[in-house]
């Protein structure tokens, strides 16, 4: 007895077939179309599956009969390098295409100082946007590791005035080195990656599958602009999640119809390669054009947040907020000021309490005190027992405006009144109230 | 009172005359001189001076051996007791190569996590007495992700174990490719471990590691070492695959100790029942600890643990004000925050007693116990051994006490002690072709790699594995490469050591707004641990099981005072599916081959503490298991057993000891645990099975198609069928030790008779053909005169 049959007693598979025979002698019509379907069954198992195993020729016969298919009907062709073949297509978006909320050359021009603060890497400031390789991967899995392929390999970058897009496809595994090779040649005349989570995803899995196909590349250590990051700290606080499609729907203004939805996709691959049908592709051929060209007007939009370029009615003050907060760690106060330009006193009124006090402290740490004290001044209209305004306020009239009885005033009057203050927050403010009778004293 | 020592103690033990009485054999093991040799020359003069410093004047002769072969590119596996100085023989050469040649990188696999920490510290401290900038880390489930890639490029020695190797490393080794360009050694220590299941998929794991470690140009030098067993050899060469030079020869110096086999007394010669081996275990313990003198008990199960850990903690800390941690239980399970401080108590002395199960066996760190005590014989020689090893590792003399239960295996050590004493007779067995394992593995391989064309992978035909899997859909072929073609990752589907790899979490639900887990049990496990209404034992304390939930995989439980414990009652049904070959011997027919277990849990008992009374009994209701899996069995004509001066039922009774006896002396001339092969009486259909019910044994019937409980005093339906005893693995596919167990037929059957008739017991007992309430008065009568009949003597 062959062992795979032994196995396949072991694992109980050798009693499946038994099962959907038919047991019920008195419904003859229903045994007789059981015995149909599982006449049916077994046909159409044989088609999908062990056809296109029979023979070595059959099976070549179907993958040149789908590549064919392919070509026709994805604006792509068969391209040869020292690796072998692989499919590529391409195309480009002219300055005038809209993607979302803006068109092509609204996103071509992106500061590179501020892109550099983005990827946190100030190399980037020395390079041009047109030195930007945008790239997203389509894989056959999810769990990483060294089972998991990169399939389609999508590319784009600013030329011309124009976004060009590339697709690497390995229409079968066997194709991976010539679609890695190609991929590694594009690259070479590229400074730097941008990618959306490509860090922990994308690139650590093209570095796998460069060493696993016995191949060098440079691709890890190009800089790397990874939109996930600094679109979590400036966007995360009004979504839901951090993913790309929540972005494109809720900043970029991009909606996408009859996107196929992600976990479909290595099912759709596997089903390519058995069936050799080259619409399972074209979803997935879209979706990933899409994301590429979402990256694009992403980067740019992030980088006019820094910039306080960001088209009003696109841009929420308490984004340009995190953007500020980025700024001053990164780049001190200089680009602050431009920024809460734009928010002003006008701003503020739609700003939340913690986002004011955010706000405030901004203003606080980059010397614009008057501002800061109107923030102040303006909580307290509104809640005249809030501590934090009260202890700032009171300790910019004690220890700048050397107002003490102001400050003292301030205190006693939000004491007074009904408050919820902590006991630790009376204890302080009791504490700051006593010093500044002290003063006044003397 | 003044304390005694332990020379003083084992003075007065040796007076004692109900000690005199039940002492099988009382043996003074004389301390042996050391055998050494100079380092080589090759040993740079910085490592030298460290270790010499240490007080390695010069190294022992096995070391040098060692030391020697591995340098020359051999790959070895090491046989030498506890504390010979194991640990040097590989880090002198992975050190010093280190040294020569910074890109050096090693891989060392333990197969706990604790043993791997261990042994990071001990290789640790030696580089910081070096002062030399070698890197050496853990690699495990609780190393943090941060430190990952760190470790990755950096370490130039990689603890780790076996499920990560497996789960975490291969599945990623382009991130570990400086690890294995760089690969030169590859330490498998606690080489016997790797027996049984765990060790057939261990072998896999290694398959594995040699094709990866061949794809970036690698070939390490494998370094093994293991306890005394007696095909040290033949089983690294099954692991590696390839020949490996033994070493067995130790040259280290050994302490004197003293080594006891206790019997404990007989308290009913007419059921020919043993005072419990944890009656003197804890008398003698709690004697020793109260004299303290450090001493660790090893206890054969879990729930062993937590009972006598419970009696010395209401001994001596209940009714004195000692701390918490004087004598404290250890086992897999607790959390290994605790684990740590108890290891680390016993090395400071804080702690006097331990009771353990076997996790303290292997080479964790816990300094030099005096003694060390045995309830119950650990299943294995070599296991006795490793265990009294944990006493005086190092110098003085110890005292280490194998205390016998009631049942064949124990009894047969106390009445062979020779037996014992001169030889190793226990061989690990591993089957990495199990289809099912090696199935498991293949995926796992294609996950790493693509199969090509002509590859080999296991003693099976691999292109068949890969055509099967590429009909399945989870490879795709192309050109001559199998590819991995799925979205699921192979390595989390399986564990290396469990059937399952799910668990089931324990829920203590006792406060109702604050639900806690507070341990794990595996899937197989659970059916016996955790089923409705048991007693489940944690760190000395009850729960009572209010309900096992299998779908969500949780296990309520609620703390409670009882005086009981409980204990499940399964029953096994097998069916022959495959015979593989046979033979006749006295219109016996012996056979081995492949059969169906099917098997359910039915009931519990509950047991009283102290008196181990019966109290009750409740019922369980548990879907119950399917598997296939190897077995060796023989079927014994009724019309011959006919000619027997008994009653059907008599008969009945005298087969099912046979098989408890059969059962218990095959785990010994295997090196297998008790649990790993299983025992059923039936015929060869499946149609008929014997089990023991609430109040006697059972015959079922499926001959309906549904079981039918028959009474065993109805003579007419024993005739119905022809009894066969099978003694199977307790794995999917089995393991390899029924064809062994088929060869060894005609001794495996004398020494049954053997074992019965020196049993001192009058009417039978656990020690011979099982408690007499079980298999009736008559058994101990009948089994020889049914052995005669299958011996056709």
């Amino acid at each position: 007895m062959k062992s795979i049959d032994k196995l396949k007693r072991l694992t109980g598979e050798d009693k499946a077939p038994k099962k959907t025979e038919p047991v019920q002698p008195d419904s003859a019509s229903s045994s007789e179309r059981q015995s149909q379907l599982a006449d049916l069954r077994g046909r159409i198992e044989n088609v999908v599956t062990r056809g296109a195993l029979r023979t070595r020729a059959a099976q070549e016969e179907a993958r040149a009969r789908g590549n064919r298919a392919l070509c026709e009907l994805l604006e792509g062709e068969e391209i040869e390098n020292r690796h072998g073949r692989f499919f590529l297509a391409g195309g480009f978006l002219s300055g005038v295409s809209r993607h979302g909320h803006r068109s092509i050359c609204e996103a071509f021009n992106f500061d590179m100082t501020a892109a550099g603060m983005l990827a946190n890497n100030p190399v980037l400031g020395a390079y041009h946007p047109s030195d930007a390789l945008f790239l997203d991967t389509e894989t056959t899995g999810l769990s990483g590791g060294t089972g998991t392929m990169a399939f389609l390999i999508g590319l784009g970058w600013f030329e011309e005035g124009r976004f060009h897009i590339r697709q690497i496809l390995a229409r079968d595994f066997g194709e991976e080195p010539a679609a890695l090779a190609c991929l590694q040649e594009i690259a070479a005349q590229k400074k730097f990656l941008v990618t959306f989570n490509g860090k922990a995803f994308d690139v650590n899995l093209l570095a796998t599958r460069f060493i696993l196909n016995r191949m060098q590349s440079s691709l890890h250590e190009l800089p790397h602009l990874d939109l996930l990051h600094p679109s979590r700290r400036l966007l995360g606080h009004r979504l839901e999640n951090c993913r790309l499609a929540t972005l494109e729907a809720d900043i970029l203004g991009v909606e996408r119809e009859g996107d196929i939805p992600g976990w479909e996709i290595p099912q759709r691959y596997f089903d390519w390669l058995r069936r050799r049908d080259p619409r399972l592709l074209a979803d997935i051929f879209e979706h990933n054009r899409l994301d590429v060209i979402s990256m694009a007007t992403l980067t740019a939009h992030l980088v006019d947040l820094l910039n306080a370029q960001a088209l009003q009615q696109h841009a929420h003050p308490d984004d340009y907020l995190a953007a500020a907060r980025l700024l001053l760690k990164k780049a001190g106060t200089a680009g602050v000021y431009k920024i809460l330009e734009i928010l002003g006193e006008n701003a503020c009124a739609e700003l939340s309490l913690s986002s004011k006090k955010n706000l405030a402290n901004l203003c606080k740490r980059t010397g614009r005190m008057d501002e800061a004290v109107r923030i102040w001044r303006r909580m307290l209209d509104c809640d005249p027992n809030d501590f934090y305004a009260v202890t700032e306020l009171a300790k910019h009239l004690e220890h700048r405006a050397r107002d003490y009885g102001q400050a003292k005033a301030l205190i006693e009057k939000a004491m007074a009144g009904d408050n919820f203050f902590s006991e630790e927050e009376k204890d302080s403010l009791e504490h700051r109230l006593n010093r500044l009778n002290a003063r006044k004293t003397l | 009172m003044a304390k005694l020592t332990l020379d003083e103690w084992i003075a007065r033990l040796k007076k004692n005359k109900s000690f005199n009485a039940g002492a099988a054999a009382v043996v003074d093991i004389p301390a042996r001189p050391g055998d050494w040799e100079d380092y080589p020359s090759w040993v740079s003069p910085n490592l030298r001076d460290v270790l010499v410093k240490r007080g390695m004047e010069r190294l022992y002769r096995h070391q040098a051996q060692a030391v020697r072969f591995i340098r020359g590119g051999q790959d070895v596996v090491l046989v030498t007791p506890t504390a010979s100085g194991k640990t040097l023989c590989y880090n002198l050469p992975v050190l010093q190569s280190i040294l020569d040649e910074p890109e050096t990188r090693a891989l060392y696999l333990f197969p706990t996590k604790a043993l791997a920490q261990d042994q990071m510290h001990e290789a640790h401290s030696l580089i910081s007495d070096l002062q030399a900038d070698i890197k050496t880390f853990t690699y495990d489930g609780d190393t943090p992700d941060d430190a990952r890639r760190a470790i990755r490029r950096q370490g130039h020695i990689v603890v780790t174990n076996p499920d990560m190797l497996h789960a975490g490393i291969l599945p990623h080794h382009t991130k570990w490719q400086k690890l294995f360009v760089n690969l030169k050694y590859v330490v498998i220590d606690e080489l016997h471990i790797y027996r049984g299941i765990f060790g057939s998929h261990f072998a896999n794991v290694i398959r594995r590691l040699i094709r990866i470690c061949r794809f970036y140009g690698a070939n390490p030098v494998f370094i093994c070492c293991s306890a005394t067993v007696a095909n040290p050899r033949e089983h690294a060469e099954k692991i590696l695959e390839r020949d490996v030079a033994l070493l067995d020869k130790s040259g280290a110096p050994a302490a004197a100790k003293t080594f006891v086999l206790f019997n404990p007394p007989i308290v009913n010669r007419e059921l020919g029942i043993r005072q419990s081996a944890m009656t003197p275990a804890r008398k003698i313990a709690s004697d020793l600890i109260g004299n303290h003198i450090q001493t660790i008990v090893f206890a054969t199960s879990r729930l062993n643990v937590e009972v006598l850990t419970k009696y010395l903690k209401d001994k001596f800390v209940k009714s004195k004000p000692l701390d918490d941690h004087f004598v404290t239980g250890y086992r897999g399970g607790y959390l290994p925050n605790l684990r740590r401080d108890i290891e680390n108590g016993l090395r400071t002395r804080e702690v006097m007693g331990v009771i353990s199960t076997n996790a303290l066996e292997l080479g964790i760190d816990i300094g030099n116990l005096e003694a060390c005590i045995m309830a119950g014989y650990p299943g294995s020689i070599a296991s006795t051994w490793q265990q009294a090893g944990r006493a005086g590792r190092r110098t003085g003399r110890s005292l280490a006490i194998l205390i016998a239960r009631s049942n064949p295996l124990d009894q047969f050590i106390m009445e062979n002690p020779d037996y014992f004493f001169s030889l190793s007779p226990e061989h690990c067995r591993i089957n990495p072709d199990n289809l099912l394992i090696l199935l498991h593995h293949i995926k796992s391989a294609a996950f790493e790699l693509p199969f090509e064309k002509g590859e080999k992978f296991g003693g099976e035909n691999l292109e068949e594995f890969l055509q099967y899997l590429e009909e399945k859909g989870v490879l795709h072929r192309t050109d001559d490469r199998w590819h991995w073609a799925a979205e699921s990752y192979p390595a989390d589907e399986v564990s290396l050591r469990a059937i399952n790899p799910e668990n089931v979490v324990v829920v203590d639900a006792t406060d109702a707004g604050n639900h806690k887990v507070i341990a794990e049990v595996d899937w197989d496990s659970a059916f016996t641990a955790v089923h409705d209404e048991a007693i489940y034992m944690l760190a000395s304390e009850q729960y009572h099981v209010d309900k096992l939930d299998l779908e969500r995989k949780k296990a309520y439980v609620r703390k409670v005072d009882s005086d009981y414990y409980t204990d499940a009652m399964t029953y096994t049904n097998v069916r022959v599916i495959d015979s593989f070959d046979n033979f006749r011997t006295g219109g016996t027919i012996v056979e081995h081959g492949e059969v169906q277990v099917v098997r359910k849990v039915v009931g519990f008992k509950k047991i009283k503490f102290y008196t181990s009374e019966n109290l009750g009994y409740g019922d369980v209701n548990l879907p119950e298991k399917d598997m296939h899996t190897t077995s060796y069995w023989f079927t014994i004509p009724r019309d011959r057993l006919r000619g027997l001066d008994f009653t059907p039922a008599e008969i009945i009774d005298g087969l099912s000891a046979l098989a408890y006896t059969l059962q218990h002396l095959s785990a010994m001339f295997l090196m297998a645990d008790t649990h790993d092969i299983d025992r059923s009486l039936g015929d060869k259909s499946g149609e008929w099975f014997v089990s023991q019910g609430k109040t006697g044994r059972v015959i079922t019937s499926f001959s309906g198609g549904r079981p039918q409980a028959i009474n065993s005093s109805d003579a007419a339906r024993f005739d119905e069928f022809d009894p066969t005893i099978f003694i199977f693995d307790s794995y999917p596919g089995g393991i390899g030790f029924s064809e062994l167990l088929y060869r060894e037929h005609a001794n495996l059957l004398a020494a049954a008779k053997s074992l019965i008739e020196k049993c001192p017991c009058a009417f039978g007992c656990p020690s011979c053909v099982g408690p007499t309430l079980e298999v009736g008065k008559t058994a101990k009568e009948i089994v020889p005169k049914i052995i005669d009949l299958v011996l056709n003597q």
